[in-house]
């Protein structure tokens, strides 16, 4: 036991000669360099902490069984969120986690000057109501400010797709912040 | 309201639960628990290598059905000429009874003679 928890921290499966030379440590260290970043996206695509955390677990483990394929640094970013946000999307499909209750989305104040201390909760909770491949979409754009052409990559779709379903999911987000609003007007 | 900046501080990363870590390489580590297990075989786990201990089970499976298949050769060998043997024991009783026969009419065709 205590000598497979060494292995572990020390590399991966492969550690005695097959690791990754651009490795520049332990495994444990991969995580924590990664964590926030696989569990942010998770939690922003489905809204729960537990879940979010289980995902980002499976993602990992993922990492560790498939660690001698990893080529490089930008690789393995490039990996962990494209296997992050396909997770997330099945994940979504499977548990059909979209709909959200208007009811549930926190009121903004009546003013449009003031700043809302609730917006970015509104914003968060009306993403849910947007279709997975949209949210994935939002996520990628906006968390990790990757521009079309990588998330084109990353989700493996066209170009053209991505700009017309960000375009579309913003269009989207933006009549559901106004019916929102004008709700307490 | 400039919904991309908006949207930017809505969607900020944000750090995982206390412990994650620690949380992933125990998964980890069962995991691999898992998988030593169930590479193990029968009751030596990891004494011999799989293969050699397939190829054993294999060799003594070989080796019970051609113990069989002999045994089983042998006795039909026996049975055999048990019943050659049975065979001619009563080819030699209708011998020896034809011969008694053949006695008795000679004795009966002499008699019938000798009373004309």
């Amino acid at each position: 036991m205590a000598a497979v928890m060494e292995s572990v921290i020390a590399f991966g499966p492969d550690q005695s000669l097959d690791s990754p030379v651009w490795i520049c440590g332990d495994f444990a260290a991969v995580v924590e360099r990664h964590e926030r970043m696989v569990f942010s996206i998770a939690m922003n695509m489905l809204g729960r902490p537990s879940e979010a955390e289980d995902l980002s677990q499976e993602v990992f483990l993922q990492l560790y069984r498939h660690l001698a394929e990893i080529e490089s640094d930008s690789h393995l970013l490039h990996w962990l969120r494209r296997v992050t946000t396909n997770r997330c999307i099945d994940h979504m499909r499977r548990n059909r986690i979209t709909s959200v209750s208007f009811d549930s989305i926190p009121e903004p104040p009546s003013s449009d000057r003031a700043p809302d201390p609730l917006l970015p909760d509104t914003l968060r909770t009306l993403m849910a109501t947007l279709p997975p491949a949209q949210r994935a979409l939002l996520v990628l754009r906006y968390q990790e400010e990757l521009g079309p052409g990588e998330i084109a990559s990353v989700m493996g779709v066209p170009l053209s797709t991505v700009k017309s379903n960000l375009h579309r999911a913003l269009n989207s987000l933006r009549k559901k912040v106004n019916v929102s609003s004008r709700r307490v007007v | 309201m400039d919904l991309e900046q908006e949207l930017k501080q809505a969607l900020r990363r944000v750090d995982p639960p206390e412990g994650f870590v620690e949380r992933v390489l125990v998964r980890i580590e069962n995991e691999s628990s898992a998988t030593v297990s169930q590479n193990s075989f029968g009751p030596f786990p990891r004494l011999v290598p799989r293969w050699v201990a397939t190829g054993l089970l294999a060799a003594s499976i070989g080796a019970v059905a051609l113990g069989l298949g002999t045994y089983r050769i042998n006795r039909l060998a026996g049975e055999r000429a048990e019943g050659i043997r049975a065979r001619q024991e009563l080819l030699l009783a209708v011998r020896i009874a034809s011969q008694k026969t053949n006695l008795a009419r000679t004795a009966v065709q002499k008699t019938s003679f000798e009373l004309r």
